[in-house]
Formats: structure tokens, C-alpha cells, sequence
């Protein structure tokens, strides 16, 4: 038995000596594992830094497109009350294809563009001049290759000390700006105010940053820039002995250029006041006297626009989500255009002055119905001679923040089927034009009382994404 | 206006009715950030939402923690990260504009 016993106690202490060194093994190959793991740990994190930088390099290393097609129909209504003398298009088609582009190479450098077709289903391509030449054929023949450029420029930014500033060159996003963004269910305004500026320009800009002097938000964009070359003949151009091209022809009109302050004078998110002062040059009138076809379209003296806008984005301080997602708007506008001497400006006396104002307000409510929809609801008020620049203002029957009269809006914007890349949109525009309409540049058209009323029922969706 | 065009207007309004998906919305989250944070935080959303990285924000959210990881990145908007508000309501808008504007997004705010 003692030596069974004796036998049992080898066997176990020989056991134990070895587990003990197994389990010494194992000490050190656990030890060294964590070793390696702690390695690996810190080269994964070092491999998912420079991977962050390569995507993130990556990510800006390309141009990013854009899109927003959109299909429109548009019921229009004319009536003179005067003459009794009444228009209507049933079914007005269109389609728009913006495509969008954005780059930013490096901090602080960006490009933005647009280019743009804007056709009407069955419209002739290049007006009544191409026989049964369609737009919808304009892309399957050699005929022409058109893509027009809506918006192209680049923005630099960086600081002078503490000062903050930015400058930028080239075609400005100048169309649907503050306030007219949302009739045309836009999530974004474009840069100028709405209310006297809705048109594409060529520009030169400075952006000075005045949040840190004065109120939240605020700043100032000096803006520069040319509507008309002049008269001027390319190297195909006049047939003379002694070309001369691009040179301005001093016998026919001047260069138009302008020049623009603008800015927000407060924004802190919910409440933000802009202002605009434009002044135009040799803005276009007539000489004085009976118009024929050669004293019209002249430069005839200056133009100075001017508009005070003011939105709230949400009512109150989260009192409710329908107020949180209320917009009110108004806005309050001037013109006055000033002729030269020999000249006229809207029908003003020989080197006259003509002033006209406006003013527009606006409500977007949520619809209730759908989750992001909204009704917007506008009203707009001109004098005889307010005279904007809103022609590029997307509405068929010609401007309604121009309107020389009143104008009454509604709307419903909502993203169909709930799907946010196809937002849509309803509409119901009614103008009563008081005195001539003022629809494109005609400075050297007198408005005279009139009794038009013109409606337009516009629906649409879009593709953007 | 003739009948195929009022069936089509009808068509079109019916449509939008059914228009009652809830989206998180990014240019909802920018203005949110506009109102409640910009101010607070001293810069900018895009300089907010490019802290992390697209992958880092999804991470926080997928842990229910895009609240902290927010608050490390804007600590003087404690508040508003660890209000109910911005749990219930607007994180989810919130979450949408970050991760549109990571710093690896590729995404190009406006100026």
C-alpha cells in the first residue's frame, strides 16, 4: 500500500512539474501573443489613419457631379379687360436638365458649375428659323452641339490677419436667390435678393466677413461686373478692309457694367435680414422723341435697385413642430432709373427720373399631409414704374415679382411618393397687370395703365440627386 | 382646362398624398445646426461635420452615441446633445448633414 502510495506521489509530483512548465509556456506564448496584438492593434490604427487620408484625399481628388431634371406642365391664361381680347396654352411641356458640378482641389479653394438645357416638348430647336427641326432632335443630328453654361466660378477663401475674406470670378449663382428659392421648392437660395435680382451674371466678387465687429452673420459681397460687351464684330464678323475685331463700336451702343453690394445684415439661423443696393450703367432707354428701331436699346443714363429682405425660418423657439417648420418672409424693394440728358428711361422727360417700389410677402406652412411637404402661400406689389431684374424668374407668364400691379401666389411643395430625390411641386400664379408689363430689358418702353391678367398653373417633378 | 388634364393634375396631387415617408433630412440637419449650434459651437457646420469621418459618425450613431461623440467635438453644446429634443427630434436630421459633410464625404458645402 505505502508503496502504491509512494508510487501515486511520484507520478503526481512528476505531473505538476510538468503543468507548471506548460503552464510557464503558455505564460510566455500569451505574453507574446498580447505583444503581437498590441502590435497589430497599433498598425491597424496607424492603416486606418492613412487610409481616412487617402479617402478623404480621395474623396475631393475628382469633380462631383450633380443632377436635377425636372418635367414640367404649365396651364396658361391671358385676358386683356379692356379689349376683352383673351390667350391660353392647355399644355405647355418642358423639360430642365441642370447638371451640377463641384470641386475643391484644396482648404479654402472651390469650383462650382451648372450647365443647363431648358427645352419645350415639340419646340422648334433654334426658334421658327429650323423648319421642322425639333429640340428632341437637337442630340441624335449634326447640327449643332449647345450646353449652356448657367453657372461657372470659383471661390478662394482665406484670412487677412483675423479678417476673413473670400474672392471669386466668373458666372454667379445669381438666379433663384433669397426668397424666390422656395416657389421653386429650392433648399438653397441663390446669392443676390430675389427681389431685384434673378438673372445670370458675369462677375467679379470680394466677400468681407463682419460677424466678428457686428451683428451674428453678418457680411458684405462687392460685386462687379458686365451685362453687355457693347457693339463689337468677331474676326468673322463685318466684312471691311480694315477689320478690326472685337473692337467696340463706338457708333452703336456702350458697355453695360454694374456694380452690386450685398450681404446679410443679421443671421443667426432663424431670423436673417439681407440687403442689396445695385447700380447699372448706361442701362438701356432711348433717345428722346418718336422710338423707331435705331434710337431705342441705347445706353441711357443709370439704374439703382435696392431691396431690404427679412425671412424667419421657424416661429418662436420650439413651441410646436408646426411653427419650428413655419417660414415667414417680406421684403421691401425700390428702382430708379435716371436718363442722361437727350435720353429717356420709362417714359421719363428728357434726362428724367422715374421711381418705382415693391413689396412681397410669403408664408410656407406644413402640409400636414405629407412629411416634408410644405404650402406656400405669396403676395407681390409693384408701382408703375418698378422696373427689377428678375428675367430669369421660372415663371411662364413672364416675372411676377416684376409685376406692375398684384401678384397672388400658392403653392404645394412635396417630394414625391416620400422619396426626397423627386420633389415636386403645384402651383397657382395670378397677376393683374395694372400698367405694361415689364417681362425683359425694356428701359425705353413708357409703362401705360392697362387691365391684363395672366395665370399660370404649373406642376412638376424632379429627379435631383 | 380639358378632362385628360384634370385627370392628370387629380393623378398628380393623389400621388403626392401618398407622399408619407419620414426621411431624415441634411439641408433639415443644417439648419438645425444653424439655429441651435453655430453660435455655440464658433464655427461652422461644415467645420463641425468634418471632424470625423463618415465611417466615424456611422459608428457613433450605430452605438448610440452620436450625441457624446458630437459633445467631444462642440463640448459648450452639452445641453443640447443630452436634451430629450435632440434625441427625439432633431439628431436624426443632425446625423444626416454630418455624414453628408465628413471630412471624407467628398461634399462640397456652399459658400
Amino acid at each position: 500500500m505505502n508503496k502504491i502510495m509512494l508510487s501515486l506521489a511520484v507520478i503526481s509530483g512528476l505531473s505538476l512539474s510538468a503543468f507548471s512548465d506548460e503552464i510557464s509556456d503558455m505564460k510566455v506564448q500569451i505574453d507574446n501573443l498580447t505583444k503581437k496584438i498590441e502590435k497589430l492593434e497599433k498598425k491597424q490604427k496607424r492603416t486606418q489613419k492613412t487610409l481616412n487620408k487617402v479617402r478623404t484625399h480621395d474623396a475631393y481628388d475628382n469633380i462631383k457631379f450633380g443632377l436635377d431634371f425636372r418635367n414640367a406642365v404649365d396651364v396658361l391664361d391671358y385676358k386683356n379687360n379692356k379689349t376683352g381680347e383673351t390667350a391660353k396654352n392647355d399644355s405647355l411641356l418642358s423639360s430642365r436638365l441642370y447638371l451640377t458640378m463641384k470641386s475643391s482641389p484644396m482648404d479654402g479653394l472651390t469650383f462650382s458649375g451648372k450647365l443647363a438645357i431648358y427645352s419645350l416638348w415639340g419646340a422648334h430647336l433654334y426658334h421658327d428659323e429650323d423648319g421642322a427641326f425639333k429640340s428632341w432632335a437637337g442630340s441624335s443630328k449634326a447640327s449643332d452641339t449647345v450646353m449652356r453654361v448657367k453657372e461657372a466660378y470659383f471661390v478662394y477663401t482665406t484670412a487677412i490677419g483675423e479678417q476673413p475674406i473670400s474672392m471669386s470670378i466668373g458666372r454667379r449663382p445669381s438666379t433663384n436667390g433669397f426668397l424666390a428659392n422656395y416657389r421653386e421648392n429650392e433648399k438653397d437660395a441663390g446669392s443676390p435678393l430675389a427681389h431685384i435680382t434673378n438673372m445670370e451674371v458675369d462677375a467679379a466678387m470680394v466677400k468681407l466677413d463682419w460677424s466678428r465687429f457686428l451683428l451674428e452673420g453678418s457680411y458684405t459681397k462687392f460685386v462687379y461686373g458686365r451685362a453687355h460687351a457693347g457693339a463689337i464684330d468677331n474676326v468673322y464678323g463685318a466684312d471691311k478692309d480694315y477689320p478690326t475685331p472685337y473692337a467696340n463700336d463706338e457708333t452703336h451702343d456702350d458697355i453695360v457694367d454694374f456694380a452690386i453690394l450685398l450681404g446679410d445684415a443679421y443671421n443667426n439661423g432663424q431670423h436673417q435680414v439681407m440687403y442689396e443696393w445695385a447700380h447699372i450703367f448706361n442701362t438701356k432707354g432711348k433717345k428722346v422723341g418718336p422710338t423707331t428701331s435705331t434710337n431705342k436699346a441705347l445706353a441711357a443714363g443709370t439704374a439703382d435697385l435696392y431691396a431690404l429682405s427679412y425671412k424667419m425660418d421657424g416661429v418662436g423657439d420650439e413651441i410646436s413642430d408646426f411653427l419650428d417648420d413655419t417660414v415667414l418672409f417680406a421684403s421691401v424693394a425700390g428702382t430708379y432709373y435716371n436718363a442722361k440728358d437727350g435720353y429717356t428711361l420709362l417714359g421719363s422727360k428728357d434726362g428724367g427720373s422715374k421711381h418705382g417700389y415693391s413689396y412681397w410677402v410669403g408664408a410656407l406652412i406644413p402640409d400636414m399631409i405629407t412629411e416634408d411637404g410644405k404650402f406656400g402661400f405669396e403676395f407681390n406689389h409693384g408701382s408703375q414704374y418698378w422696373t427689377p431684374m428678375t428675367w430669369a424668374e421660372d415663371t411662364a407668364i413672364g416675372s411676377k415679382i416684376a409685376v406692375r400691379g398684384d401678384a397672388y401666389e400658392a403653392y404645394w411643395n412635396f417630394n414625391l411618393f416620400g422619396i426626397k430625390y423627386l420633389p415636386g411641386q403645384i402651383r397657382y400664379t395670378y397677376v393683374q397687370h395694372d400698367y405694361t408689363p415689364s417681362n425683359h430689358c425694356m428701359g425705353w418702353v413708357a409703362p401705360e395703365k392697362v387691365d391684363i391678367t395672366s395665370q399660370d398653373i404649373r406642376a412638376f417633378v424632379s429627379y435631383r440627386y | 382646362m380639358n378632362t385628360y388634364k384634370k385627370v392628370a393634375l387629380a393623378t398628380i396631387i393623389g400621388l403626392g398624398l401618398m407622399a408619407t415617408t419620414a426621411n431624415a433630412d441634411a439641408a433639415k440637419g443644417k439648419r438645425i445646426y444653424q439655429k441651435k449650434l453655430k453660435s455655440v459651437c464658433g464655427y461652422t457646420g461644415a467645420v463641425f461635420a468634418a471632424k470625423h469621418t463618415q465611417d466615424e459618425w456611422a459608428e457613433a450613431k450605430e452605438n448610440g452615441e452620436l450625441g457624446k461623440a458630437m459633445e467631444e467635438v462642440c463640448p459648450a453644446g452639452k445641453d443640447f446633445f443630452e436634451s430629450s429634443k435632440f434625441k427625439k427630434k432633431f439628431s436624426t436630421h443632425l446625423y444626416d448633414f454630418v455624414h453628408d459633410f465628413a471630412s471624407d464625404s467628398g461634399n462640397i458645402p456652399n459658400c
